[in-house]
């Protein structure tokens, strides 16, 4: 008998539908995302992908050459291949993922739609999602749309021009709070669970064949799945060309953003959360963003004298982070 | 399922069959089987023709005052069963028409963009006031310019916010949204209302239009006045809808489109479901100017779009279509006019005899019904021969009111009259326009006629008595 592919190496053999065309930074942590949604999507669904406006959408949405959604270089003969993407401002993208899936069943009701149900996706920036978007966000949960959102989380508003994000970790650099503040990022996933969510998850493609399997259960949710995608920005923490995928997997290992998995009314876990998590300042040393607490000497991270505190503050954090998420996963 | 590729250069591409409309048009329930006189309001007015057409699966709202009734009526409907069909073994009867409540307007019109965008074929709609509309206003200024005509915001017009907040019936909130690219239609009286409603998808959904449409009529005026409505039954109702879309299909762009290829016709995009299209992409400035002129092309067609819908509307239920002024008192060549707008321009019709053996002098009225695209040609030629002319403005201006700001406009370098213009401010924050008020108005107009300008600058005016205005200089 012969085993099924593991959901990491099946979609690999999928059809992408997001491709050429797109002006993300190299290094960007987008693109893979991109891919591995293009490929997930591909599983015999019409896909509809809204975008709220984001540094993911401007980079990849743009007429008439910026273009970079669609499953092959035509459009394809079957429906189901088919790819609708539609970008609406910053912090609609769930209400308005929510009114193409309602729709859709409304037609299913009514014999008019007799297809499998699309796949709905809605794609926004942590800044569209939980800042500008946060009332949105959670209405859409707590009305259980039937849809898979998408919540990348880069800690800043990239978008336009690295502006502090109510997700970022304290005494983070950025363009409106030189030097980073004191409070601590927003609980996303605490509140996406409170909402109401099917299903919620935190992961960086960082860690690959985790990262589908979560995008294809989100997909396969019957109510609203959240996926928070936790994203190194190269651009905006200014870190060195190659370390996108190692810094995604060390901001979770750290506990600062672990990777977390739970479906309602079920345990759920922290996957690929050492049991000697290394120290947050092996993360922090690698950003530039952090360049005026920590530094790297000799390979070796060292903190700038005089700004322990911030440091040990940030480790605190990450102690009750994983401490916190670890409860939130009981119930 | 069975589905066809059909490329709609430069959209992408349609997949017919995907969406099976003629299934939802058999799933409607009919609401009103033959023609049907009933007592209503106009807020319901304005909610039963989302009741009859079979293309209104999905209404969305938030409620405010005074347009929550909107909502209500509609909830009721669909909650007591009449859009209900067979239930599937063991589950929920299948239901064509479905009312979505949003937690805020602005999530409304997220939604209303969602419907619309998904399925082009299906009209989707909603109603809001004032504060309403303007926390609609980032997303409403994208629908402006995104194509959707098959959205439908109703607006019961309301005054401000606060500072003071003011719950009854004056345009600010219609007029401050002048830009936002809808349609903009005035209604007076419960089958105006509906008889507007019933045309204007005909409108922003003709392939040479695809512009979203703002009905509005006044907050409590008309949102609360009751009068009787004859509602036409779903079967027309849906036949004008759908035969005016066919005529529409294939239609030439008004102007040579930037967007289309060349030689092609001028389709309908299609559907994020029933296609493989991208639909609010960014552009850079250069490109961004081209977008902007077949939106302005598009907006301009509704002149004209208008008026076929209108000829068709007569044609089959027998009374006045949707056209954007009305002229009362100009069988005869007035001397002076008064433009104005909404439920008080009732009054000043019933008051023209009147007002006409008062005065001396033949006073006709020019009630705006259509703001935007404003009628500038057409105003321009009714008032060409009058000596004077009032403009009533029922909403705060920092000048001398938006009305009389179009009114100048459409004269100037379109009709030959130097007629000079009175500016009134009446009615503001849905205050009483009197007898006595249009009284006043019109003999201050004649006056201008006789000396050959304008008294002042504008004027309020209450009760028939001038209490504030501005000077020339």
């Amino acid at each position: 008998m012969t085993r099924p592919l593991p959901v990491f190496k099946d979609m690999a053999l999928r059809d992408d539908a997001f491709g050429e065309g797109h002006t993300l930074c190299p290094g960007c942590e987008e693109a893979v995302t991109f891919h591995a949604l293009g490929r997930a999507t591909d599983n015999g669904r019409k896909t509809v992908l809204v975008m709220g406006t984001s540094c993911g959408e401007v980079s990849t949405l743009a007429y008439p050459t910026g273009v970079a959604w669609g499953r092959g270089r035509e459009e394809p003969e079957e429906v189901e291949k088919s790819l609708g993407v539609i970008h609406h401002v910053f912090e609609s993208a769930p209400t308005v993922a929510e009114a193409i899936r309602d729709t859709a069943d409304l037609l299913a009701g009514v014999g008019a739609w007799t297809g499998p149900p699309p796949n709905v996706l809605s794609w926004s920036g942590d800044g569209g999602a939980l800042a500008i978007g946060l009332r949105s966000f959670l209405h859409a949960i707590h009305r259980r749309a039937r849809i898979a959102m998408f919540v990348n989380i880069n800690e800043l508003f990239a978008n336009t021009g690295f502006q502090y994000s109510p997700t970022a970790i304290p005494f983070g650099d950025a363009s409106t709070m030189p030097g980073g503040g004191s409070a601590e990022p927003i609980d996303h996933i605490g509140l996406a669970l409170v909402a109401g969510a099917g299903f919620v998850a935190q992961v960086s493609p960082g860690f690959a064949p985790l990262f589908a399997e979560v995008v294809d259960e989100a997909l396969r949710c019957e109510t609203t799945a959240v996926v928070f995608v936790p994203s190194p920005c190269i651009a905006g923490w200014k870190f060195t060309e190659g370390m996108t995928a190692e810094l995604g997997r060390l901001a979770s290992k750290t506990g600062l953003f672990p990777c977390f998995r739970k479906r309602a009314g079920q345990p759920g876990e922290l996957p690929q959360l050492p049991r000697n998590r290394p120290p947050v300042i092996e993360y922090l040393a690698r950003q530039q963003r952090f360049g005026h607490l920590v530094a790297l000497e000799d390979g070796r991270p060292i903190i700038r004298p005089g700004r322990e505190p911030e440091v040990a503050a940030i480790q605190a954090y990450a102690d009750h982070n994983v401490a916190r998420l670890q409860q939130l996963a009981l119930f | 399922m069975a589905t066809l590729r059909r490329l709609v250069s430069p959209y992408g591409a349609t997949y017919d069959g995907a969406v099976d409309l003629g299934a939802l048009r058999a799933a409607h329930r009919p609401r009103y089987l033959e023609r049907t006189r009933k007592a209503v309001d106009g807020n319901t007015a304005a909610a039963i023709p989302f009741l009859q057409w079979w293309r209104s699966a999905i209404m969305a709202g938030f409620p405010i005052t005074p347009a929550t009734k909107w909502l209500e009526v509609l909830a009721r409907e669909v909650a007591a069963g009449h859009f209900d069909g067979p239930a599937a073994p063991g589950g929920l009867p299948s239901r064509s028409k479905r009312v979505k409540l949003l937690e805020s307007e602005h999530a409304v019109a997220d939604y209303v963009a969602g419907v619309a965008a998904a399925c082009r074929g299906l009209v989707v709609g909603t109603a809001t006031s004032s504060v309403g509309l303007d926390h609609m206003t980032e997303s409403v200024r994208s629908l402006g310019a995104s194509g959707l005509g098959n959205v439908i915001v109703v607006d019961v017009c309301r005054a401000t916010a606060n500072y003071p907040l003011c719950i009854e019936g004056d345009p600010s909130d219609l007029l401050g949204h002048r830009d936002d690219g809808f349609i903009q239609v005035m209604c007076r009286g419960v089958q105006q209302i509906y008889d507007t409603l019933v045309q204007l998808p005909a409108i922003g959904m003709h392939p040479r239009v695809l512009t979203p449409t703002m009905p509005s009529y006044y907050g409590i005026k008309d949102s609360h006045r009751s009068g009787t409505l004859v509602i036409e039954p779903d079967d027309q109702v849906n036949a004008f809808l759908d035969e005016a879309l066919r005529s529409g299909e294939g239609a030439a762009p008004v102007v040579e489109d930037f967007l289309a290829a060349e030689g092609a016709e001028h389709p309908t995009p299609p559907g994020l479901l029933d296609g493989d299209t991208a639909l609010g992409n960014c552009v850079t400035g250069d490109w961004f100017q081209g977008f902007k002129l077949a939106q302005k092309a598009r907006m301009a067609a509704t002149h004209e779009v208008m008026a076929e819908v209108a000829s068709a509307f007569e044609a089959r239920f027998g009374r006045p279509g949707l056209r954007p002024l009305e002229l009362h008192g100009f069988d005869d060549q007035p001397e002076i006019a008064l433009v104005c707008m909404g439920p008080d321009a009732g009054t000043a019709i019933h008051l023209l005899t009147r007002m006409r053996a008062e005065l001396g002098v033949r006073v006709g009225i020019a009630v705006v019904r259509l703001l935007t695209p404003f009628p500038a040609r057409a105003l321009a030629a009714a008032l060409e021969h009058v000596a004077a002319i009032g403009v009533v403005n029922n909403a705060h201006h920092h000048g001398r009111g938006h009305l009389t700001l179009d009114v100048e406009d459409a004269l100037h370098g379109l009709a030959r009259t130097r007629a000079p213009i009175e500016s009134y401010f009446c009615g503001l924050g849905g205050a009483d326009v009197s007898a006595a008020s249009w009284s006043h108005m019109a003999r201050i107009t004649a006056d201008a006629g006789t000396h050959g300008h304008a008294g002042r600058r504008w004027r309020l005016v209450h009760e028939g008595i001038e209490v504030g205005g501005e000077d020339l200089p």
